[in-house]
């Protein structure tokens, strides 16, 4: 049961980049998206808890200080993906929001100065490569259509 | 701006923002709060995004569209499903060095695959040794 959770659960985050590309796709405006998807997994987070965690809502203040400023930063994420992906593909814009996971961890590193070991290192520098050639792809595309749209003769 | 620049810097905001977004479980799990209070955290997170995402659309006077509302509802769904049954499969005794990878790599595959399939994109060179580095960093990155 425990390996079908964890497929559904990478079916799930595949389809919010699909889904993100659809709407796009649509002319769907990224603000009017994000703030209602967040609004609708609030919705599904409140049942869930009412339902299956016995309604207990009670929290110490510091999770609502910590968890509200990074709401934030994460619906801006989102907004900002979805108006960035109007200008390039799905397949890469995609990796580079997953990519995302390597700030947490430059963060542990400056704030709780977590111990820097070569695998993290290892990381950081492909992601930074991964982007580099991403955003080659980016120009060799552009430079690809610039050619194709040319006239016949300027070719 | 060229379409690569306008890009660029779009995709380097939403990779900043969106990285921080998670750097608060960091902090619940170094003050020792994550465990009891890990789903009244995310609908805290949720509610911060929608209270901001609110706010930003009644000051620019924008309208939701059917269309808009539909979609949300996908990827919403989608954003919570991943969460929730994440957590379920390690509460099911899943390994995380198993979960993570798995989840983060398959993703990405699904999604890199349906950018080609089905919205026909065309991945030059670069871009899958991109995609294949990427993948590569990210599975290191969740090994933990």
């Amino acid at each position: 049961m425990g390996y079908l959770y964890m497929f559904l659960s990478l079916t799930c985050f595949g389809l919010l980049g699909i889904f993100a590309k659809i709407a796009d796709l649509r002319g769907c405006k990224p603000g009017a998206v994000y703030t209602l998807a967040y609004g609708w997994s609030l919705l599904f987070g409140v049942v869930f808890v009412a339902f299956f965690r016995g309604a207990d809502f009670q929290v110490p203040f510091v999770v609502y200080e910590i968890a509200l400023p990074f709401g934030v930063a994460s619906v801006i994420g989102g907004m900002v993906f979805l108006a960035g992906i109007r200008y390039g593909k799905i397949s890469t814009s995609w990796l580079v929001i997953n990519l995302s996971a390597a700030i947490p961890a430059i963060g542990s590193i400056a704030v709780y100065h977590e111990r820097v070991n070569q695998k993290k290192i290892a990381v950081i520098a492909l992601a930074v490569v991964s982007v580099f050639l991403l955003w080659k792809d980016k120009q060799a595309d552009e430079a690809r259509n610039a050619a194709f749209n040319m006239p016949e003769g300027a070719r | 701006m060229n379409r690569s620049s306008a890009w660029l810097r779009l995709m380097a905001v939403a990779f900043v923002a969106n990285g921080l977004g998670p750097f608060g479980l960091k902090i619940m799990a170094e003050k020792g709060l994550s465990e009891t209070y890990h789903y009244q955290y995310l609908i805290l997170w949720y509610a911060g995004g929608l209270a901001f995402g609110l706010i930003w659309f009644l000051a620019t006077r924008g309208r939701f569209r059917g269309q808009e509302l539909v979609m949300s509802f996908g990827i919403g769904m989608a954003s919570f499903g991943g969460q929730l049954f994440s957590l379920l499969a390690l509460e099911r005794n899943v390994p995380g060095y198993v979960v993570f990878p798995m989840t983060t790599g398959g993703n990405l595959f699904l999604v890199a695959a349906a950018g080609v399939f089905l919205f026909r994109e065309r991945v030059g060179a670069y871009g899958i040794a991109g995609i294949l580095t990427g993948i590569l960093s990210l599975i290191l990155l969740s090994l933990g």
